[in-house]
């Protein structure tokens, strides 16, 4: 056995079928997931920067139909994102109650509240996009690794029962090759646990605030229904 | 559309990344172990028995100071010849002046036994230039012999290197087919003769010294009739097989062993 039949390429190429496919599958696991762990970084980066963003722009002392109207014409581009479509979903309700001469602050109040809650839900909808399939990800794939990986020693040492002459030599290759597909999994499985843990507590952190801020805003707006009676 | 174009970029890093990976481990993981030593025990070790006459060797031992002392001694023999000459010379040249100094009319008689003491010596010299170069035949002939037995000495040891590595595939061979006794220990060593034929059949198998241990010598001997013929016997060149193999020493110890 010559060293370069020893790359790591070359034992793939020389594993059995059922542990290439386990290795196939790892390895578009950890694409996948690498695909969602960028997306996730990506959009989590956007929302908190929105996030900062419209809440200076907010406490700045704008009126809030002028912000409004503002984030309207953000709305046509679609480019808006997470808090603001709180504000958004709250503020265009209450307005709208107003406009239908509804005299009940609480009842106005209550509806700002339900539809700045939907809004909320689908926020965190879209935070914690992805996670599940990350944490499954995590969770499973050193588990198909170590399946290909008692698969190929199966099958080594099944070998080696045909062999008379037993020698390390002639199981080491396939325990080698077996190896790698746990390698695999777990290479698959570490970057999910992490990003998964990392984004599953950004997005906590992220809709404690959005829930922070609908409050204060509900605040002002229960402020305003009370005091325009 | 825009959950295409918000992929875009993720997908592309996650297949970079990924076939970067796979390039790196293709190209610097190409995994050069380095080639360890394996020291494995020896514990059967095989010795030549050289079957020449022994006193082929003293023979060649004693001459060898002798080509030392060839060229020495021409050395010598021709600082004595250049010495004569230079002195001859001289002698001439002075018996010259002599000749000169004395009278004309004696010259001639002068002459007369000069030529007669001329051709004697010439005679003379012949006669000693003839029994050096006769001497120098002699010790020219003696050195050429010595060459020739230390060429012999040189392919004798060329003989002796392939006969060693033929040796260590016979012992290996031999290690092989050996199951030692549970009462094998460190330290016990037991020494075979095997006699061969040039196709490489075991026709004899004795015993040369013992181990102390009747169990461990017998398991030598049943792994060398284990054996019973050595294929790689077949290829040693014949004069090796005749000098070194046709009688063939193996000695066991096992030192892999605990105490």
């Amino acid at each position: 056995m010559n060293s370069e039949s020893l790359s790591i390429l070359h034992l793939i190429a020389g594993a059995s079928l059922p542990v290439q496919m386990v290795m196939g599958i790892l390895i578009l696991a950890s694409i996948t997931s690498w695909v969602m762990i960028f997306q996730r970084v990506i959009y989590h980066r956007k929302a908190s920067l929105a996030l900062k963003a419209f809440e200076s722009h907010f406490w700045s002392g704008i009126d809030l139909t002028q912000l409004y109207r503002q984030s309207n014409a953000d709305a046509n581009r679609n480019s808006i994102e997470g808090v603001e479509k709180i504000f958004r979903a709250g503020f265009k309700e209450f307005s709208r109650l107003r406009q239908q001469g509804s005299t009940d602050p609480d009842a106005i109040m209550e509806g700002a509240q339900r539809s700045m809650r939907v809004a909320l839900t689908r926020e965190e909808e879209k935070l914690e996009n992805h996670l599940p399939f990350l944490a499954s990800v995590a969770s499973v794939s050193p588990y198909i690794g170590l399946f290909g990986t008692v698969w190929g020693i199966m099958n080594s040492f099944r070998g080696l029962a045909n062999d008379h002459q037993a020698t390390l030599a002639t199981v080491a290759p396939g325990i080698s090759e077996a190896l790698v597909a746990t390698a695999i999994g777990l290479f698959a499985a570490i970057p999910a646990v992490l990003a998964y843990n990392r984004f599953s507590a950004n997005a906590d952190r992220l809709m404690t605030r959005y829930q922070t801020f609908s409050e204060e805003f509900s605040s002002i707006l229960h402020r305003q229904v009370h005091s325009n009676k | 559309m825009i959950i295409q174009r918000q992929y875009v970029l993720p997908i592309l890093a996650s297949v970079v990344c990924h076939a970067g990976l796979v390039a790196f481990l293709a190209s610097g993981w190409d995994s050069t172990p380095e080639p360890r030593k394996i020291s494995r025990p020896q514990f059967i070790e095989a010795k030549l028995v050289e079957l020449k006459p022994k006193t082929a060797k003293p023979s060649s031992v004693e001459k060898k100071p002798n080509i030392v002392d060839l060229t020495a001694k021409k050395r010598e023999l021709e600082k004595q010849k250049q010495l004569a000459e230079q002195k001859r010379k001289s002698d001439a040249q002075r018996r010259e002046a002599e000749a000169k100094k004395v009278a004309d009319a004696k010259k001639r008689k002068e002459q007369e036994i000069k030529d007669k003491q001329l051709r004697e010596q010439a005679e003379k010299q012949k006669a000693q230039r003839e029994a050096e170069e006769q001497k120098r035949r002699q010790l020219e002939r003696e050195f050429e012999q010595a060459l020739q037995e230390e060429e012999g000495m040189l392919l004798e040891e060329q003989y002796a290197t392939t006969a060693q590595s033929y040796a260590a595939l016979i012992q290996q061979r031999v290690v092989n087919n050996w199951s030692r006794p549970p009462s094998a220990r460190n330290g016990m060593r037991c020494e075979l003769t095997i006699s061969m034929v040039p196709n490489g059949r075991v026709v004899d198998v004795v015993l040369a010294r013992s181990s102390g241990n009747p169990a461990f010598d017998r398991s030598a001997i049943a792994a060398v009739k284990k054996v019973e013929t050595f294929p790689e016997v077949k290829d040693i060149p014949i004069e090796v097989f005749e000098r070194h193999f046709r009688k063939f020493s193996l000695g066991f110890q096992p030192e892999d062993l605990r105490q």
